[in-house]
Order: C-alpha cells, then structure tokens, then sequence
C-alpha cells in the first residue's frame, strides 16, 4: 500500500529530478554487471571467432602448424569445382532445405499451439506430448523414422498404399531426401509450439469479447486479431528458427552416419552445409577450409537476419 | 440451447480426437524407446516395431531391468550420470547469475557503447561452432582446466542466446518498480536480486529448461575435454554404448531412456513457468 | 588474508604434485587410446590389461576409450592443442600422414619379429621402408548369403548373375543382392565396391606410376556387375531396414561384424559367408580394413608403450583382442591358421577372404576421393543417370586433375 502511494507521488513530481543524480556512477555499475559476461564473451567467444578466422586464411590438417595462404581457401571454396566438388550443392541442399522446413515447422507448431488452445481439458498433457519429440533421444527418434519411412514395412508407405497411393522411396531417392528431413523438423517443433502458445496467452480476452460483440466469427477473430498479435511471436521464431536451419547437422548426421553409413545420404542430398563442414574439419582434416566456410554461412546469416530485421514487421502497430 | 449444446459436443470431440493422434505420433518413439530398453535382445527386430516387449516365440508380454542393470553397472553409467549431475548442478544456477546480471545491465543501465557491444555479443551465434572447437579447447588448457569437469563447467558458464532472452524480458518489466527502490536507497545489485530476480522466476525457468537440455546432452564438448574415463559424462557413456552396441538396440535404449528421465523430470517440473515465463518477455525485439 | 590462503594452497599444491610424480616414477604410467569396443565382450580388454600388467609389476596402462564415430575428432583435436596420448589406435589410411607430420616413433630396431604378421597388415603401417605402428586387428568384406535362398554359391561373376535371376521374385519381394546399411554409393558404397574391383583383377590407382585407373576394362566391368545385379534388387526391397535379416535379400555384402548381431537377434535366419565371387579370368579379391597401434613421439614411457602394443600382437593376447574385443581378425600368422576359429564356419569364410585382400591406395586425398568422386560416380551409374563407363571416366578426368597426375 505504502509502496504504491509512493510509486505515483514519485512518478507524479520526482522522476525527472532524481533520475539525473541516479545517472551518476551508473555507468561504472552497468560495467560491472556486464564485467562477466564480457569476460567470458572475450575469453571464449571472441579469442576462437579471431582465432577461427586467422586459421580460414591458413592451410591448416590440426597437426601441424597453419601455413598462411591468404585468401587460397575462400576463392577455391567458390570457384574450384575439382577439389570442393559440393561446396555449392551443400548450400543448396541447406537453402531448400530452410525453405522448406522453417515454414512447415511454422505452420506445424502455430495449428499445434492453436489446437491445444482451443480446449479446456487435458492442456497439460498434450503439452507435454506434444514436447516429447524435443527430448527423446536422438537414435530412438532415428530408428522411428527409419521405420515410418521404410520403404517395404514403414507406417508411410502402408498409409499410402491403403488409400491407393504410389509408395515411396523416402530416405532412399534422392528428391525425397529434404522433404523427409523437413517432416521430421516439423514433427520436433515443440519449442516453437510452446513459444506460439504463450503468444496466444498474452492475447488480450478483452479483444476476443469486443469481437464477438461486433458479430465476428472464428475466421475473422483468427485474421484480426490472432494473427497480428502473433507478430513479435512470430517475428522471434523466424530469426532463432532460420539461424537453426541454416546450422542443420543433427538429424541429417543421426539418420545416415549411424554405423559407417552414407555421408550425405543417397546422391549426396542430405549433405547439408554444415554436414560437410564438419567433414572438411574431422574427415579430410582441411580444417583451414572448415572455418573459412564457416565465415561465408556467418556472413550469409548476418545478412539474412539483417534483412529480416530490416523488412519483416516485428510487432503489431 | 440443446443444439447448440449438440454441436458443441460435436466440436469438442473432434478436437480431442485431433490431438490425441497428434499426440500418439508424438509419443510413439518416447513409448517405443521405453519399451525396446525392457526388452530381450531376440525380441527388439521385428519388421514393424512393438509397443510392448513380447516374447517373439511364445507371444507372451513380459518385462526385464537386466539392460538397465548392465548399462548402470558394465558401462559405468552410474559414474557417468553422476559426473553430469555435478556439471549441470554446477553450471545453471552460475550460468543463470551471470547472464541475468550483464542481461539486466544491457536492458536497463546505460553505459558508453552498450548497444555496439550488445551486438557484438549476439553476432558470435551466427558463427558455426565446429571453427571455434580447437582455440576454445585450447584456451582452456591455458586456463589449466583441461581434463577436469571445472573444464565442463567454466567455459560454459555463459550464454549469449540467455542473456539475450534475459534482455528482452526485463525490457518489458515497467520501471516504476526499480525507481521507487532507488529512492529508498537500494542499490543496483540489491534491486537486482531482490526485485528484479523473484520477478524473473519465470523466464529464469525458461532459461533453466532450455539449458538444462543442452548441457545435459552435450557430447562434443567433454568428447575433446575429459580424457579420463572416470569423469566421462553421461552423453560420452551414451556414444560408447551407442557405438560399441550399435546391434544392440535393448541396450542403448536403457542407456537413452537413462539420459532421458531426468530431462523429462526437470520439463516436467517447469513447463507451467515456462508458459508464463515466454508471455511476460512479450518478445518484442 | 586471502592471498595468503592461495598461496599456501599452490605450495601444497605443487608438493602434492612433485610427490604424486615421484612416486609414479617407480613404475610408468601410458595413455592408450582405443574406440569402443564392439566385439561381443568388451570385459575381455580389461582382461587384457591386467594380464600385461601382471606380466610387467609397478606399470600401468590405462585404456582410454572413445566412441568410434568421434575418434578421429578427438584425436586432432587433441594433437593440435598439444595432448597426445602415449599410445593409440590408429585408421590404415592415416599413419602416412601421422608420420609425414611427425608425430610417430618408429618401431625400435630389433623390437619385433616381422615374420609373425600377416604382410598385408604389416604393411599399412610403413612408410618409405620403415615401421611406425603394429598391425593390431584386420577386417575385408565377404559375402552373406540366405541358405534358404542360394543353395549354390556363386564361384564367379556369370555363376552369381545367374543365381541373381533364379532368387529375384518380385512377388515375394525378395532381392538378389544388397549393401549393408541399405543406401548405395556414396563413400561407403565406394568402399564397399573396392572388393568387387579387387576380385575383377583391377586396381584403382597405380601408385608407384602416377597412374588412375578407374576408367580401364576390369573396373568398368566391376561397376557393370553391380549395375546388372539392380536389375534383380528393386532398391524399395534393397533399402528397407535389415532386409537380409528379414529374409528378403537373398546376398549381401558386409564385414564380419554382422556375425554377432545375426547370431544373437536373428536366431531363425539361416545364413553363411562366402567368397566374393570373382571375374572369370581373375583371382579372388576384397579389400581391407583394421586398426593399427602406433606410439607417439612426444610420449615420455615410448618403451612401456611399445611393450604394450607388442603384447597385444602376441598369439593368445591377439586372438582376444581381435575376436573378442574388436569383432575382427587376428593379424599374427601363428595363430591365424590356428584352431582359435574352433570350426567356426562364419569366421573360416572370413579368414579365407582375407587372403585376398587389396590395401586401398594411399594418396593423403583419398578420403575425399573415395566420398566425393568415387562415390558420386556410383551414385550416377547406379542411378541409372550415367552408364559404367561415362562415371568412371568422368571420375577419372577429376582425380587425375585433383591429385595433378
């Protein structure tokens, strides 16, 4: 009670007088707040960032000192097709695979969230059902989709031959590749599922009452008001969830290294950028034209957020 | 009034019937990876996968722990598990400390060139971190923290996406409250861990999960850190299993459904804060 | 006051360091660093250890293992941080490099007996006529093949066409020949193809004249076969999980780690290991893999770590290292020939293979080559994209401008 009588006499007279004396030594405060994570960001973020990109202009097999060789990596990763034979086609197979996995982990989770939303009971539950494909571990969730996706006894396949489709080579023609890797993205989309229902929940009801009032429906309540309020929900998810993308290694590496299998999977079209990045580092031992790839998807993702920043609307004014 | 009743009946049922197989697909290989770590080896391969462990020969269901027992025991996950419980314990409540603090000054104490360095800082996420994988090991061993578990725990004691998160959380806290402590004399630390902290509890659950699940899986980090058997973490036992046993799916399926558990526990434990705690930071960047 | 307690902490420190070292001194200690085991008992390498420890008092070995996948990772990352182990295992392909780099202690003169070793294995540990590392273990390709399907094993390559097109029923979905792992080409279909080469006569590179000969007759006609056999195993039957497990891949070819898997989970299946059959006018032929054992330069305890290695190459110590503890093949000429095998068939296949081995080249690039040229060359012919002889020629062109021959 005190504390709020304050609170507005405070707001109402002294604000702008007693701020200004607050100024004073704050500066050295903030430093001091931030002095550990500075520290650290120096220490092990910005030392290896300066020492990663010092070895992109080295030839470098980790076991011997890097011999400098200027900028050899960078142009021969761009324009010689005889030594780096995929360096273009991995940024491919990771661009179509953003394309197509962002928005279908988008669409998967916002229905998810809307779904879960809609009912009273049982919230909970699917809530953590529907999180369970995030912390099942990596080979179960390997095995299972090796079987929903199996060609002659895969859940897929019979599903699609019961109602008189063409069964398919999912993890086994190279075509289907990216579209099976993106199913599984979108099957895992509990984080961003979550982040969508807390975005539902800060929705105002009043908005929701006043609709109802004016005669809309549940389409014109989705369109008007959930829909633009979702912005900012919306607009995290896409800068967090295409740096993701872009940095896709796990399921790929999970699906086809397990047992000395394909690198990239059939025709090499599971190889994405950072699959083959890791094969420069650890199995070719090129670890100079590791980091110096690594750069160029830096520069890639800083222009992609740039832009993103620049033109997507990140909130609902 | 009883149509309208019908229909939303009607409407309910269809939802639940919705989200229950949704809900199915997603359990499935949770339920699946449960059910093969009870199994006998001769009953994990069958063309399709059973949901309980039946005996192929018989068709009976049973249940055995003896995968569980071998891989606690043989395979050292005991050690392992309790290696992972130090780090972790360890790790989240510095880790939340540290990006709370330089999060709560980055959002609201203003000091030459913060916003540039605030960038900076969120710049080094976009850089894949298998480049960064040799300077940070070797700066560790400078540090003389190599093939120890303060090893596992100092150089993962921050993290930018956290402190970011942190950031756009107390940007959307209304100021009033820290002015008002301001007059009464408080100082910036104590607004910090008196108010500006039991007010976080959310996103700090947020925080906790998320990172609770990464360093809890974290495998190539202590791969290139610990070279004692004896402070192997968890994720390193699982590979062991998973690479040496590969045929073996009853057994890496113990270890997994091991690593899992507790994961499962902690989500479990938080998932209500976690609502909360995404719908206060409004994520307005 | 607090500096005072952290200096008094680093005298204690350091005299607890200085003690421990001194003590230790009595007896040497080695770092020896392997991948998991695979084999069916991995109790049997602590067995190991303690009987070289009870043979040599006061010393120690301690096994260090390392999940397989991940081995090479943690090994160049340790070398480049300067962490060697004293000992290790290490891949075939990569001890030319190691020792290019310095990194390896020879095998000191007079240490070992060369005549106890299988040559082939001996022999991808040296590098311009002298040894830096002892074979340990060795491993090839054969061919496993349905009982119930095949009961005549095909002896050459027209012989296994055309008990190709006797077992192919699309009705049944049963498919003549399959790849482990299920997905052709690519760099382990390449390495799996390797053996079929071997057995056409031909080589993949020649070496010692700078010469690559993907695109002559015997490799060509390799590819060819492997072509042909796809007519008879549709890649949907080919490609789903286990199908020689389950019955509907009538051959395949694999290592001899399969053998426990099938004994243990797939008691019903009734199956052999064979030969891999041969082009007519040609001898047998496979390829080769294992694990070698090198000691590294920079370790303090060289002569504890080469006794180490060298009692794992001893007859009894190598039989449990191999078959026990690796799943692979014992590389000391005493004992292979031996009754170790006890009349196991599976593993008689195997040894008889492995006579036939065919190391694979040793240019550095050869990884890259193997996954990036090679296994796309596969990928295109067995696709039906590129005939035989266009991939490999094309191929070819590529390695030859790669390795500048």
């Amino acid at each position: 009670m005190f504390r709020d009588t304050l609170k507005i006499v405070y707001n109402r007279y002294l604000k702008k007088i007693t701020m200004s004396s607050f100024r004073h030594g704050e500066s050295l405060i903030g430093i001091l707040f931030v002095t550990p994570v500075v520290l650290y960001f120096l220490i092990f973020l910005l030392y290896p960032v300066l020492g990663a990109l010092y070895y992109s202009f080295t030839e470098w097999n980790m076991r011997t000192r890097p011999v400098w060789v200027g900028l050899w990596n960078y142009k021969h990763l761009l324009f010689d097709r005889i030594n780096y034979p995929y360096f273009w086609h991995s940024l491919g197979v990771t661009a179509k695979y953003t394309g197509i996995a962002v928005p279908l982990s988008f669409v998967t989770a916002l229905v998810l969230a809307l779904l879960i939303n809609a009912v009273q009971r049982g919230q909970d539950f699917f809530k953590v059902a529907f999180y369970l494909p995030v912390i099942t571990a990596g080979a179960a969730v390997a095995t299972m989709w090796r079987w929903i996706y199996d060609p002659l006894y895969g859940l897929l396949n019979i599903g699609l031959k019961a109602v008189g489709l063409q069964p398919q080579r999912w993890l086994g023609e190279p075509r289907m590749i990216i579209p099976a890797l993106a199913i599984i993205s979108a099957w895992q989309c509990g984080f961003a599922m979550i982040v969508f229902l807390a975005g539902l929940a800060s929705i105002p009801s009043r908005l929701y009452e006043a609709a109802e009032i004016d005669g809309a429906g549940a389409w014109q309540k989705f369109r008007y008001i959930t829909l633009p309020m979702l912005k900012p929900t919306t607009f995290f998810l896409l800068v967090t969830g295409l740096i993701a993308a872009f940095q896709v290694f796990d399921i790929v590496y999970v699906l086809f290294r397990t047992g000395g299998g394909t690198i990239g999977g059939p025709g090499q079209a599971g190889l994405t950028y950072v699959l083959s990045l890791f094969d420069h580092a650890f199995r070719y031992y090129e670890m100079g034209i590791a980091c110096a790839m690594s750069f160029i998807l830096f520069v890639i993702i800083l222009i992609v957020t740039c832009l993103q920043f620049r033109f997507v609307p990140q909130s609902y004014e | 009034m009883v149509r309208l009743s019908k229909y939303w009946l009607c409407k309910r049922l269809v939802l639940y019937i919705a989200l229950l197989i949704i809900a199915i697909l997603m359990v499935s290989p949770f339920v699946w990876m449960i059910s093969t770590s009870l199994k006998n080896g001769p009953d994990v391969f069958t063309p399709i996968p059973t949901l309980f462990p039946i005996n192929q020969k018989t068709g009976n269901i049973y249940v055995t722990l003896e995968n569980y027992h071998y891989v606690l025991v043989k395979k050292g996950f005991a050690i392992a598990f309790f290696n992972s419980l130090i780090v972790v314990g360890i790790v989240i409540p510095l880790k939340l400390f540290f990006d709370a603090l330089g999060g709560y000054a980055f959002a609201r104490i203003p000091f030459p060139g913060r916003d540039k360095l605030f960038l900076l800082l969120l710049s080094s996420m976009m850089v894949p971190g298998i480049a960064l994988l040799i300077p940070r090991v070797y700066i560790t061993k400078v540090l003389g923290l190599y093939n120890s578990l303060w090893g596992l725990i100092i150089p993962m004691s921050v993290s930018v996406f956290d402190v970011f998160l942190l950031r756009q959380f107390f940007l959307t806290l209304p100021r009033e409250l820290e002015e008002a402590a301001m007059i009464d004399g408080a100082s910036r630390l104590r607004i910090f861990i008196q108010i500006i902290l039991p007010l976080s509890r959310p996103v700090l659950a947020v925080v906790t999960i998320t990172s609770f699940i990464w360093h809890w899986n974290d495998l190539i980090w202590p791969l290139v850190i610990i070279n004692t058997p004896s402070r192997y973490t968890l994720p390193l036992a699982l590979a062991l299993l998973t690479s040496g046993q590969s045929h073996k799916p009853h057994l890496t399926m113990a270890g997994a459904a091991i690593a899992t558990i507790p994961i499962l526990i902690v989500f479990l434990i938080f998932q209500k804060h976690i609502l909360k705690g995404i719908a206060l930071t409004g994520l307005k960047m | 006051m607090s500096f005072k307690r952290f200096v008094g902490l680093t005298v204690l420190l350091v005299v607890g360091a200085i003690l421990t070292t001194t003590l230790a001194a009595f007896g040497a200690s080695i770092d020896f660093w392997i991948y998991e085991p695979s084999g069916p008992a991995g109790e049997a390498l602590e067995q190991l250890r303690a009987d070289f420890e009870a043979l040599s008092p006061g010393n120690t070995v301690n096994i260090i293992p390392i999940p397989k996948g991940d081995f090479n990772t943690k090994l160049n990352t340790a070398i480049a941080v300067g962490e060697v182990p004293d000992a290790s295992y290490l891949d075939q392909p990569l001890v030319a490099q190691f020792v290019e780099d310095g990194l390896l202690d020879p095998v000191p003169e007079g240490r070992i007996d060369e005549s106890i070793f299988y040559q082939g294995a001996l022999n991808t540990n040296r590098v311009e006529g002298i040894l830096y590392g002892l074979p340990l273990t060795q491993t090839c390709t054969a061919i496993y093949y349905n009982k119930d399907l095949v009961p005549d094993i095909p002896e050459t390559w027209d012989e296994l066409i055309q008990v190709a097109e006797e077992v192919y029923d699309p009705d049944k979905q049963i498919a003549a020949f399959g790849f482990s792992w299920g997905h052709y080409g690519g760099g382990w279909g390449a390495w799996l193809w390797h053996s079929f080469v071997a057995a056409s006569g031909g080589q993949l590179l020649d070496e010692e004249n700078q010469v690559v000969s993907f695109a002559e007759q015997p490799v060509i006609d390799a590819l060819q076969l492997w072509v042909d056999l796809l007519a008879y195993s549709p890649f949907e039957v080919i490609e789903s999980e286990n199908s020689f497990q389950t019955g509907h891949v009538a051959m395949m070819i694999s290592g001899p780690w399969e053998i426990g898997g099938l004994r243990e989970s797939w008691p019903d299946l009734n199956w052999g290991v064979a030969l891999i059959p041969r082009k007519a006018e040609a001898d047998f032929g496979t390829n080769i893999g294992g694990d070698n054992g090198v000691v590294y330069a920079a370790s303090e305890n060289k002569g504890l770590a080469w006794a180490w290695l060298k009692f794992l190459t001893l007859a009894e110590p190598n039989v449990v290292l191999s078959r026990d503890v690796m799943g692979n093949f014992p590389i000391n000429l005493t004992v292979a020939k031996g009754d170790w095998l006890a009349g196991d068939e599976a593993l008689g296949a195997f040894m008889e293979q492995m006579k036939y081995a065919q190391t694979r080249p040793r240019v550095k690039e050869w990884l890259k080559i193997n996954d990036e040229i090679l296994g796309a060359a596969l990928s295109e012919a067995l696709g039906g994209e590129k005939t035989p002889t266009e991939a490999l020629n094309d191929a070819a062109e590529k390695v030859k401008q790669l390795l500048g021959w």
